[in-house]
């Protein structure tokens, strides 16, 4: 058990609170969203927002957004079959995958990780993402629980630490920064009920994950 | 509104999250000041008229670009380090003025050596790549410019290609790509390039329409996923009808 304290908050426009803020605020959205994800209530009360669903300054109410976000973001959002886009059925495998999800202090700048079985999400998180970045991450460490470890080293030049572990092979290898780089990159391209500049903002971090996450680049960049 | 409805309270085992250090109420702004939050607002919306009312903002600053280049670069300067959020929002509303007095900015910024990793666990937070993300999006403002046919903005996209970054190395070619001699110069910016990262002059732009998608995501679940059989989210109020889902019935509970 550790103590932390809420960093500074950046701008609420900026990430996304005030938009999606007064969205999620929404009792039948917030008793859904708890119960399909797995919300465990013994990490997300003693200042993590159980008190306060509603208060972005907390970490619940800024993993609602993000999940807002992630659920109502396609045109069509209601169809989630398999066979459309990541825009669509991301939000369907997200919540399918998490039956266990935890909020903790972590070190500090340390984003989220899955490990045995459950997703646990940290202050980077919360304080450090905006909601497209929030959303990528579920993603992410969703695809981590479907058994996908990363396969490979990290390119020379890679933001990520060049020649450590963590990166996957290629794209094709379907892994967790595919799953994060489409989802944004879908979001760019057809996100609706957002803005245009949280739809850059994932460009900028989809181009990002192409150029230095894959052992070997994709050969495509998003313009 | 209330929290969600639980059932049980497991012991104390998780961590505590205290409140954090109020932060200061705002001094005294400057004209241009206004001008810059109202932008960074009307961005920020997703309101109908949220474009307009974005590039009137735009305009705004536009009329008085040098200082309002000035205004953003101090507020990025006087953002706390790792408010990535917000220091990305000013880089990209100076990228967006399309305007010659944004170059210094953008420049310097782009030229600034990006300091070393603060995060013991670059996978799970890289502020080598957020600082990227926003030299990123400063070439690309430049690369706008130069596509305007601004000739400094050009040549700083070649300087640019010499930094030791694959990202912003990739956005620099990108830009002198698409600039209308861009093409005449490929063995001028190959020569540049380490002979490893030569292949970011043949990368494609692409629409996400045409690459390789995940073919039958169902497949990647986990047992337990697999048995989730979880249900979809409420209908959002006043879109029931368009999603014609015969017993879903649209949202029925009001938001509170």
């Amino acid at each position: 058990m550790a103590t932390c304290t809420v960093p500074p908050i950046p701008d609420k426009d900026v990430t996304g609170e005030t938009l999606y803020g007064p969205r999620s605020c929404w009792q039948a959205f917030v008793d859904w969203a708890w119960s399909a994800h797995g919300f465990q209530n013994a990490y997300w009360d003693d200042g993590f927002g159980y008190e306060d669903p509603c208060n972005t300054d907390l970490p619940l109410a800024r993993t609602f957004n993000g999940m807002w976000l992630l659920n109502y973001s396609a045109d069509d959002y209601w169809n989630e079959e398999w066979s459309n886009n990541i825009l669509h059925w991301g939000r369907r495998y997200v919540r399918d995958q998490i039956d266990d999800l935890r909020s903790l202090c972590g070190d500090g700048t340390a984003i989220a990780r899955a490990v045995a079985g459950r997703i646990e999400l940290y202050l980077g998180f919360f304080y450090t993402k905006d909601c497209p970045g929030r959303a990528e991450t579920l993603v992410h460490e969703s695809r981590h629980l479907g058994g996908k470890p990363h396969d490979a080293n990290f390119p020379s030049g890679s933001v990520f630490g060049a020649g450590k572990s963590g990166a996957d092979s290629t794209w094709d290898y379907e892994g967790a920064w595919m799953f994060g780089a489409l989802y944004l990159w879908w979001f760019y391209a057809d996100g609706r009920r957002t803005t245009s500049a949280l739809r850059e903002a994932a460009r900028q971090r989809a181009n990002l994950v192409i150029d230095n996450a894959f052992a070997t680049h994709p050969g495509f960049t998003i313009t | 509104m209330v929290g969600p409805e639980i059932n049980t309270r497991a012991p104390r085992v998780s961590d505590s999250l205290r409140p954090g250090v109020p932060s200061r109420p705002a001094t005294a702004i400057s004209p241009v000041g206004v001008l810059v939050r109202n932008c960074l607002a009307a961005m920020n919306s997703a309101d109908d008229d949220a474009e307009d009312r974005y590039q009137a903002a735009l305009g705004r600053l536009r009329e008085q670009a040098a200082t309002a280049v000035v205004e953003l670069a101090g507020m990025e300067r006087d953002c706390a380090g790792r408010d990535y959020p917000t220091r990305w929002a000013l880089v990209h509303v100076a990228a967006s003025l399309r305007h010659p007095a944004a170059l210094p900015f953008l420049r310097n910024l782009v030229l600034t050596p990006i300091p070393a990793e603060q995060s013991p666990d670059s996978h799970s937070f890289s502020s080598v790549a957020e600082e990227t993300i926003l030299r990123t999006t400063a070439v690309d403002g430049v690369g706008a410019l130069a596509a305007d046919g601004n000739r400094e903005a050009q040549e700083a996209l070649v300087e640019f290609v010499a930094q030791p970054s694959l990202s912003i190395r990739r956005a620099a070619v990108q830009s002198i790509m698409a600039t209308p001699r861009g093409r005449s110069r490929g063995r001028q910016i190959a020569a540049l390039l380490p002979e490893d990262q030569r292949f970011l002059l043949d990368l494609k732009p692409a629409d996400v329409r045409d690459v390789p998608q995940v073919a039958r995501p169902e497949r990647h679940l986990s047992d337990t996923g697999r048995r989730a059989q979880t249900v979809p989210p409420p209908n959002l109020l006043g879109e029931a009808s368009r999603a014609g889902q015969p017993g879903d019935g649209g949202p029925s509970v009001l938001p509170e």
